[in-house]
Parts: C-alpha cells; sequence; structure tokens
C-alpha cells in the first residue's frame, strides 16, 4: 500500500499508461462505432466486428504513432501540471499549518532544537577526537626529553649541541629540528602586542610541510646566520595588517629588534600553542662548547615511515649513552626519551569516551524524531474528518498523502533553516562558556559544515519518513464512519494516542537516562572543579638554573647562588615588574639525606622512612612512596600550603640547628596512625641524620585525567628545609599576576642580576588546569545535552497530553455537565497521563543503571549509581510532567459543556 | 508550419491533404474521429483512408501542433469519446493552404488527363 500510494502521490495524473490507455480507448470507440454501423446496413454482428477490424487497420502501430504524436505535449504538460501542483500543495501546507499554530510551533521548536544541539555537540566532539591533527604526518612526529638521573621527570629541552648530535647519529629519524618559544612585546603601528614567537632552525619547515601562504619562510642562509627576519601569522596579518598582501618586507619592531617581515604562515598553523610569528632560531656560537651548552632548545624528530617507535627508542639510548660519554660535550649524565608529540597532546587532554558523547547526541536525536513522530500522528488523527471531507469532495488518497509530504517538507525545510542558525549560535554560545585562549592549538572549535548537513540530513530524512506514515494512516478510513458526525472519531483517534503515548514511554525513557548520564558528568564537572590541591599555582613560575659550568661545584655554591636571585627577586623593583604579591621561593627536588653518604656508597639508596628510630617498624619505600622536597621558609606562603599544626620552617632552621621536617597530612597518617606527630622523628634511610617533626601542612593533590580516568589522589610529602640539606638543583618559584609567560620572559634579567653567565629553564607548576579546562568542555557539553533533552521530553508531554484533552472535549463536557468539580477534572487528567510518564521513568532509570556501567571510568568522585543524581532526575522529570499536564488538564476543567456538546 | 510548404516529400503531399480535410470536417462543429472518418468518406466521395486507423496519427500531430483542441465528452449514445474542434490556428491553416492546394490538386489532375506528349 505504503510504496503504491507515494508513487501515485508523486508521479502526475498524466502517467505515460494513462496516455495510452485513452489513445487505446479512442481507436476502440471508432472500431465499434463502424461495426455498429455495419450492423445498421444489416450485416452480421461478428462479420461486422471482422470488417471493421480489417478497414481500421493495425492497432497497435497506429496506437504507437499517435503516441508518438502526443509524447513532447504529454511531457510538456507534465510538467506544468506538476509545478502547478506542487505549488498549490505548498500554497495549501502553508494554509494548514497556519490554521495549528500550535502544533506548528511545537514542532519546529523541536526540530530547531534536537538540530541545533545535536549539531554542535557533534562539532566539539569531532574537533577534540576526529579533525585530523593541523600537522602534516603528526603520528611520526615526536618530541625528545632528556632527563637526569638525579630528577626523572624533568627537562624537555637539550641544548643544541645535542640536537646536532641527535641529527646527526640516529638512522631512525627523517629529521631532527631544534625549535624555543619566547614571549615578546611587539609595536605593530602603533599598538603594542604580546607576540609567541616561535624560533626554529632550517629543518622545522620541511618536517611540518610547512609552507608560507604568501612571502616565503626564512632562507637557509638567513637560518645559518639567525638573521632578523620572521613570517607572521594568518591572525596577525589579518588582526594587524588588515590581510594587506604588502606586509610583506615591512619591518615590526619586536623587544629590542626591528625584524623584516618576510611573510605570511597559514592559518591555523600554531605551535607548540598559539604561534604569532616565526623566526630563524640563534645559531649557537660554535666553537666554544661550554657557551653553547648555556642556551637550550626543545627538540622535534621524524620518524622515518619504516622505524618502529621501539626500534627509534633504543637507538635513541644507545646515542644518549654516546652524547653522555663524550667529554667534549660536556652534557653530564643524561637520557633521553621520546613521546609522541602530536598524539599526546590529544591523548592527554581529552576524556576517553567518544562514544559517550556520540551516544547521547544520537539518543537526544532519537528524542527529537520521536516528539515529531508524536505530534504528527496525534496532527493524523486530529485531521481524520478533515481529510474524510477532502476524499469525499473527490480529493483521491494520493492526493492527500502528497499534501501531507508537503507539510512535512515545508517544516523541515523551516526547521533546517532555522536549525542551522541556531546551532551556529549555540556554538558561538558554547564557547563563551569557556575561557578564551585556552584551547589547545589543535582544537578549533567552529560549526563543522558537514556535521550540520549530516544533522539536518538526519532530522529532515526522518521527518519526512515519519510524517508520511501518519499521513498513510491517516488516509486509510472508511468514508462514512468517519463522516459520521461526533460518532467514532474517539475510537479511531485512540489508536492514534496510543501510538503516541507508546512513542513518548520511550521518549522519557530515552530522556531521563540521558539527564541521569549528564547529570553524573556534570557533577564531575563540578567535582574535578572543585578539587582543592591544597596549593595554588596558576601565576607561578618554576624557574630552575643550569650550572653546567665549573665555577658552581658544590650544592652549597648552587644553593648560594639560587637563595641571591630568590632575594634579588624579592625588591621592590622586580616584584613591581611582575605583579607580585608574595617573596621568590626556593625549592628542590631530590633525596634531602645529608648525612647518608654511606648508604648511597653502599649501592641503591635507602629509600626507608623509619619512624622514631624504630627500624623494625621501618616503612619500606614501597609500602609509603614520601617524595621529598627541599624548600625555604617562603615556600608555603607561596604556594599556599596552608598549616594544620605545629610550625612551618623559620630562620631557627639552620644548618648547625636540630634538624626539621613537616610533613604533609598524609604522609603524617600514614607513619603515626591516629597519633600527634610532633616531636616525633622521621629517619631518611637507615644511616640518615633523624629529622624531627615539628609541623603537619595540608595534602597537596595531582589531577591527572586521561584513558585511565581520573586521579586526584593527595601525595605523601616530606618538607625539608633546604639549609639543612644537602640540595641538588635549587629552582626558585616566582609568583606574579604578569602571568608565567611574562614572568618566564623576565626571568633570565633577573638570574643575569647575579651571574651573566647562567642560563635558565623555566616552566610551570600546576598541571591540572588543562585537566580541568577539558572536563569543563565536557561538563557543559553534557549539560546542553540535559537541558536539550528535558526540553525535548517537555515539549511532546505537553503535546501528547494537549491533544488528548481535546479528543475527550465531549466526555469531559459531560462529565462537568453531569456534575464534575474542575478541581476532579484537573486530577483526572493529570493522574491518566502520568501512568504512561511513570513507565518511561522506570524505563529509564533501568536504561541509566546499564548505561552508567559504561561510562563509570570517566566519572570523578561520583558514583554511576549515585543515588542523589537519580532521586533528583525522577522528581524533577516528575514534577516537569506533571506541570505539562496541568496546564492542558485546566483547560480541559474550564471546557464550557454547552459549546464542547454542540461543536463536532 | 514547415510541414505545410510545397517542397516537402511525396510522403507530406498525402499527410498535408489529409490534414486539410480532417481541418475542413472539422468548421462545422466539435466531431469525435469515427464523426471524421465518415465525413471523409462522404465528403470525398473515394476511399481517402486506405487504412481508417491513420487518421487518428492524423488527429493526434494536428494536436500537438494545437491547429486542433480535444475534449473527453459524452456522444450522442452516451458514449465516451474523445472530441476534436478546430483551433484558430487551424482555421488560419485551412483558409491559407485550401487555394494553394486547389491550384495543385487541378495541376496534378490536368498533367495526368493530358494526352498529348509534347506540350509546346
Amino acid at each position: 500500500v505504503g510504496i503504491d500510494g507515494i508513487r501515485r502521490a508523486l508521479t502526475l495524473r498524466f502517467t505515460l499508461r494513462h496516455i495510452e490507455r485513452e489513445i487505446e480507448e479512442e481507436l476502440a470507440d471508432h472500431v465499434e462505432r463502424r461495426a455498429q454501423a455495419l450492423v445498421d446496413a444489416g450485416m452480421q454482428p461478428a462479420s461486422a466486428r471482422a470488417e471493421a477490424a480489417r478497414r481500421f487497420g493495425d492497432p497497435a502501430a497506429l496506437r504507437d504513432a499517435c503516441l508518438s504524436e502526443d509524447l513532447p505535449q504529454w511531457r510538456r504538460l507534465t510538467m506544468q501540471t506538476a509545478l502547478e501542483q506542487l505549488l498549490g500543495d505548498f500554497r495549501f501546507a502553508i494554509r494548514a499549518l497556519r490554521r495549528a499554530p500550535g502544533f506548528t510551533a511545537v514542532v519546529l521548536g523541536t526540530l530547531i532544537v534536537g538540530i541545533a544541539s545535536v549539531t554542535a555537540i557533534f562539532s566539539f566532539v569531532y574537533s577534540f577526537y576526529w579533525r585530523p591533527l593541523p600537522y602534516h604526518d603528526a603520528a611520526r612526529i615526536v618530541a625528545i626529553a632528556a632527563s637526569r638521573p638525579a630528577e626523572p621527570s624533568f627537562d624537555s629541552q637539550v641544548s643544541p649541541v645535542v640536537a646536532s648530535r641527535l641529527a646527526h647519529d640516529m638512522r631512525s629519524f627523517e629529521r631532527v629540528s631544534a625549535w624555543s618559544q619566547s614571549a615578546s612585546d611587539a609595536v605593530i603601528g602603533d599598538q603594542p602586542h604580546d607576540i609567541a614567537m616561535l624560533l626554529v632552525d632550517s629543518s622545522f619547515a620541511p618536517l611540518f610541510a610547512l609552507r608560507a601562504q604568501i612571502g616565503r619562510l626564512p632562507s637557509l642562509e638567513e637560518y645559518q646566520s639567525g638573521a632578523k627576519v620572521l613570517a607572521i601569522s594568518d591572525e596577525i596579518w589579518r588582526s594587524a595588517f588588515g590581510g594587506d598582501s604588502t606586509v610583506i618586507n615591512r619591518r615590526i619592531h619586536i623587544g629590542d629588534d626591528d625584524p623584516l617581515i618576510i611573510g605570511v604562515l597559514p592559518a591555523g598553523f600554531g605551535f607548540p600553542q598559539r604561534t604569532d610569528a616565526l623566526g630563524p632560531l640563534p645559531p649557537p656560537p660554535p666553537t666554544d662548547v661550554s657557551t653553547a651548552n648555556e642556551q637550550t632548545v626543545s627538540v622535534l624528530a621524524k620518524l622515518r615511515p619504516d622505524i618502529t617507535r621501539a626500534a627509534a627508542a633504543a637507538e635513541l639510548s644507545v646515542v644518549a649513552n654516546r652524547i653522555t660519554r663524550d667529554p667534549a660535550l660536556r652534557t653530564g649524565a643524561i637520557t633521553l626519551s621520546m613521546r609522541p608529540e602530536m598524539l599526546d597532546r590529544r591523548a592527554n587532554q581529552v576524556i576517553p569516551m567518544p562514544s559517550l558523547f556520540i551516544g547521547a547526541a544520537t539518543l537526544l536525536l532519537l528524542i527529537a524524531c520521536s516528539n515529531v513522530a508524536n505530534l504528527l500522528l496525534v496532527r493524523a488523527a486530529e485531521r481524520r474528518g478533515e481529510m474524510a471531507v477532502r476524499a469525499s469532495l473527490g480529493a483521491g488518497r494520493g492526493r492527500l498523502i502528497r499534501q501531507a509530504l508537503a507539510e512535512m517538507f515545508l517544516l523541515a525545510l523551516v526547521a533546517g533553516t532555522l536549525g542551522a542558525l541556531a546551532s551556529a549560535l549555540l556554538v558561538k554560545v558554547m564557547l563563551r562558556a569557556f575561557p578564551p585562549g585556552r584551547f589547545p592549538a589543535w582544537v578549533s572549535f567552529g560549526l563543522d559544515t558537514r556535521v550540520l548537513a549530516f544533522t539536518v540530513l538526519v532530522v529532515l530524512t526522518v521527518t519526512i519518513v515519519v510524517g508520511l506514515t501518519p499521513a498513510r494512516e491517516g488516509t486509510r478510513f472508511d468514508l462514512s464512519r468517519a463522516l459520521k458526525v461526533g460518532g467514532d472519531g474517539g475510537i479511531v483517534s485512540s489508536n492514534a494516542t496510543r501510538a503516541a503515548r507508546r512513542g513518548l514511554t520511550i521518549q522519557l525513557a530515552l530522556s531521563i537516562a540521558l539527564f541521569i548520564a549528564a547529570g553524573l558528568f556534570v557533577q564531575t564537572y563540578r567535582n574535578v572543579s572543585r578539587i582543592d590541591f591544597g596549593y595554588r599555582a596558576e601565576q607561578t613560575v618554576d624557574a630552575g638554573i643550569l650550572f653546567r659550568n665549573d665555577r658552581y661545584v658544590t650544592a652549597a655554591s648552587r644553593l648560594q647562588v639560587a637563595m641571591s636571585v630568590a632575594e634579588r627577586g624579592a625588591s621592590k623593583f622586580w616584584r613591581a615588574t611582575i605583579r607580585g604579591s608574595t617573596e621568590p621561593a626556593l625549592i628542590s627536588n631530590g633525596v634531602p639525606a645529608a648525612h647518608s653518604t654511606p648508604a648511597r656508597a653502599v649501592g641503591a639508596p635507602d629509600y626507608r622512612l623509619i619512624p622514631d628510630g624504630d627500624t623494625v617498624r621501618a616503612v619500606k619505600g614501597y609500602r609509603v612512596r614520601a617524595r621529598d622536597f627541599a624548600v625555604d621558609d617562603r615556600y608555603f606562603d607561596l604556594l599556599g600550603i596552608l598549616k594544620v599544626s605545629g610550625r612551618l620552617f623559620d630562620d631557627k632552621d639552620r644548618a648547625e640547628t636540630m634538624p626539621s621536617v613537616v610533613l604533609s597530612q598524609q604522609l603524617a597518617t600514614l607513619l603515626w596512625p591516629r597519633q600527634n606527630p610532633l616531636g616525633h622523628t622521621l629517619q631518611h634511610g637507615l644511616h640518615g641524620p633523624a629529622f624531627t617533626v615539628v609541623g603537619v601542612v595540608r595534602d597537596v593533590h595531582d589531577l591527572t585525567g586521561g584513558s585511565r580516568g581520573y586521579n586526584a589522589d593527595a601525595n605523601a610529602y616530606a618538607y625539608y628545609s633546604i639549609r639543612q640539606v644537602e640540595t641538588e638543583d635549587p629552582h626558585v618559584l616566582i609568583e606574579g599576576s604578569a602571568g608565567t609567560v611574562q614572568i618566564a620572559s623576565e626571568f633570565p634579567k633577573l638570574l643575569a642580576s647575579v651571574d651573566r653567565q647562567l642560563v635558565s629553564y623555566t616552566g610551570t607548576l600546576g598541571g591540572a588546569a588543562p585537566v580541568r579546562f577539558v572536563t569543563r568542555v565536557f561538563g557543559v557539553i553534557m549539560g546542553t545535552f540535559a537541558v536539550a533533552g528535558l526540553l525535548l521530553s517537555v515539549i511532546g508531554l505537553y503535546g501528547v497530553v494537549a491533544y488528548g484533552v481535546d479528543q475527550r472535549r465531549r466526555e469531559i463536557g459531560v462529565r462537568i455537565a453531569l456534575g464534575a468539580t474542575s478541581e476532579r477534572i484537573v486530577q483526572m487528567i493529570v493522574s491518566q497521563s502520568l501512568r504512561f510518564v511513570l513507565a518511561g521513568l522506570a524505563i529509564g532509570l533501568v536504561l541509566a543503571l546499564a548505561a552508567g556501567r559504561l561510562f563509570r571510568v570517566v566519572l570523578f568522585q561520583v558514583s554511576a549509581l549515585d543515588p542523589a543524581t537519580y532521586l533528583v532526575a525522577c522528581a524533577l522529570f516528575t514534577a516537569v510532567a506533571i506541570a505539562a499536564c496541568w496546564f492542558p488538564a485546566r483547560r480541559a476543567a474550564g471546557i464550557n459543556p454547552v459549546s464542547a456538546l454542540k461543536s463536532d | 508550419m514547415s510541414s505545410c510548404s510545397m517542397a516537402d516529400t511525396e510522403l507530406n503531399i498525402f499527410r498535408e491533404s489529409l490534414d486539410l480535410v480532417i481541418l475542413k470536417s472539422l468548421t462545422w462543429g466539435p466531431r469525435h474521429g469515427y464523426g471524421i472518418a465518415e465525413w471523409i468518406e462522404r465528403a470525398t466521395g473515394t476511399v481517402l483512408l486506405v487504412d481508417e486507423g491513420t487518421l487518428y496519427p492524423a488527429l493526434h500531430r494536428l494536436a500537438r501542433k494545437r491547429l486542433v483542441a480535444t475534449e473527453w465528452g459524452l456522444s450522442e449514445n452516451n458514449r465516451r469519446a474523445k472530441y476534436y474542434a478546430i483551433a484558430p490556428a487551424g482555421r488560419a491553416v485551412l483558409r491559407s493552404h485550401a487555394p494553394v492546394w486547389h491550384r495543385f490538386a487541378q495541376g496534378i489532375a490536368t498533367a495526368l488527363h493530358t494526352t498529348a506528349g509534347d506540350l509546346a
């Protein structure tokens, strides 16, 4: 029935077959008339028919001859009629939709909400998970990191000498490129700009297959001489130069230089995050190795296509050994490692479940579509009478279906257009929910047109296909029955209502499951953003000093330098420069075992922590993994680590006074559970000195995201006074509201004021920020889901209940006439509607429980079965459901029985 | 109206003549196909249509050229029949081509009746 109906609706009145039949009829008519004439003239009927046929000729050939004459005209006519009918259908559809403004608004609303939210969400998820990284051969690019045995987790930078040795020695690498980054103040025109400079060597551009979009990149000679030339980013070109192509050969003022602009980088290029300008790395002085070591660069390499990462890593360790042993390089003991630079950036930051978001988006799409299907079903039932009247007036079924289709198409068209606009808007609104400039360079959020096209297509297809079902239902009827005024309209339409309610139950189930999932995720975000890390480091720079020459051999002399730097950093002038509110502090990693040399000499360091000298109770290193820090008096203050009990370090803690230790709460509890740790002693290794516990501070947490879910455990820390332990490599921590980039660029000047020959490297603390940020992004996405789902459910519920009330006007009128109070009517309708709402709720809870098992891993500090979330979701949906039923119920209670009985 | 020119092939001579006769048959009002065939039979007194059916491709051709209009209606004995009526364009063709045909037919007839081999 369906296919035939659709075909009849689509092909027009003048089918070819139709024309053929007409011709055949005409020809047959002629033969019959001739036969009749012959009979009238006295011939026998049988021979008259034979004679008539003989005189007529070959009917098939004649029919074909006629047909070939008719075809051109038929074609023209078909087109014309089709066009006229189409216009007519659309005019009719517009009128019909105008007559039902409520229905139209609700369907359009549903479609627009559906298209906009699904598109926006898909766009975001796509940019996070699947958009190809904006770098050529991203998977083969690795970053080289150097580390020293003493500080196992540091240093992404090496000296240029190491970089060139890597380029020379490593067979596994196709290319090795050194780069470094700096932030400078630039003046372009009259405007000051904060410029992120990327300084690279000549291998960088080929490694990334980077080309200038206009002009050129630095030439080999310019790279070798470190010429003052640069290529500016597309963004700077457009914002500061208005996209003027005469920008080439102009100069801009950066720092103390006036480099020449030679080209414009392609749009969207940023490495490792933002890049405003790219220029040649200053070349190392080739002769003097010791000064060459003062400069450090980051190193990128591109693996040969046929080399596995493991093979490259093996070669790298061999080369690292060779570099270490080469006395000419003076690098000291280093190990080199590599990590997939580009892939890591993505993997470290995203929540490892694209399927979660895709699943949620699909659910939302389903909800929107089922909502529309419900409404269409209800409307089809509602229009049975109208259809019957039109059918009785001669409109064919095909025509009725065609008009229903026209309505769907019109709705879909308007919804598609508005939905596209709305999704663009939604993406803008969502972007505004995030702080600017925090996106990783590879994420370029924006409305994805392919995603939009896909969503619109899905929604429209579903609308039209689903819209056709009610149209077919609505046109299949028994004319006389449907026309019987007020007869069994109720019975017929109750089928439609039942189908609509079934759909609505499923839809409610889906949206409550979605809501619960979103609720859990939003709580995860809240929990992540509320983690008290126990310290604040957003504005703190961790500055290390490279003591590579022979002038600072002893730990004491190195500490002295660091202390001098910190002291100068405490000056009014410096703090004004970086807008620092606290004085710089010192920290050093490493084992603070001033007198533990014997243990070290024996072999493996003794990591045992021995509380109160009680070797029996000695807590093995693997049981309590305390991290040891040597810090100065200002450390806790600078990082805002709060004291819990006892005291922090002060002037009393000097080399010659009693060795003291400050514990983190975690460590204190591990070592002395249910005791006051103050006054107890802690020995580090069997031969270490005993440190007296003088204070306890709050725990410090780390937050990691990534593929294994969230982790924000407290760490067990032991803090020693930097004056009482042998320090390895003191760092200066500097805090200031000028921003970490600014502080990092200023620090070398501070260091130079102590010793001009020293070189520094800087980093930031607080690695939790990106994880928190990404969690926030996804929190916003899931929140959007939840709200959209709830909205759609309310729309659907309202629509169905309102329709049900409309259908029962007569019945309700009778009830009122028989004395039912309006409270009674409201109660009746609400309680009847709640029956299927509760069914949806029950199914939804089961769905949510099942889904919760799947996404447990992305939750943080909230159970997948969190009762509060479930309760809130149930309560909210019930409340909203009651509201959605209550309004139509109120209207029903206000029905005037007289007019209700008269109508229909 | 190129098919009305006299320079056409021999096939078109017959076609043209049939077209003109059909148009002429309709000058007294709409007829259905059989009615036209009857009129031609009576009016020409000869079997102009070797096969009566050949009338119909001609009718459809005239309809395509909009020289006649068509409409389905009920015939005298209440049967459905397709009626043809001459259109204004058809009248114009009839008016302009009839004299040409007179001369043409005359010429052919004269030629065919002549007995002298040498007309000079």
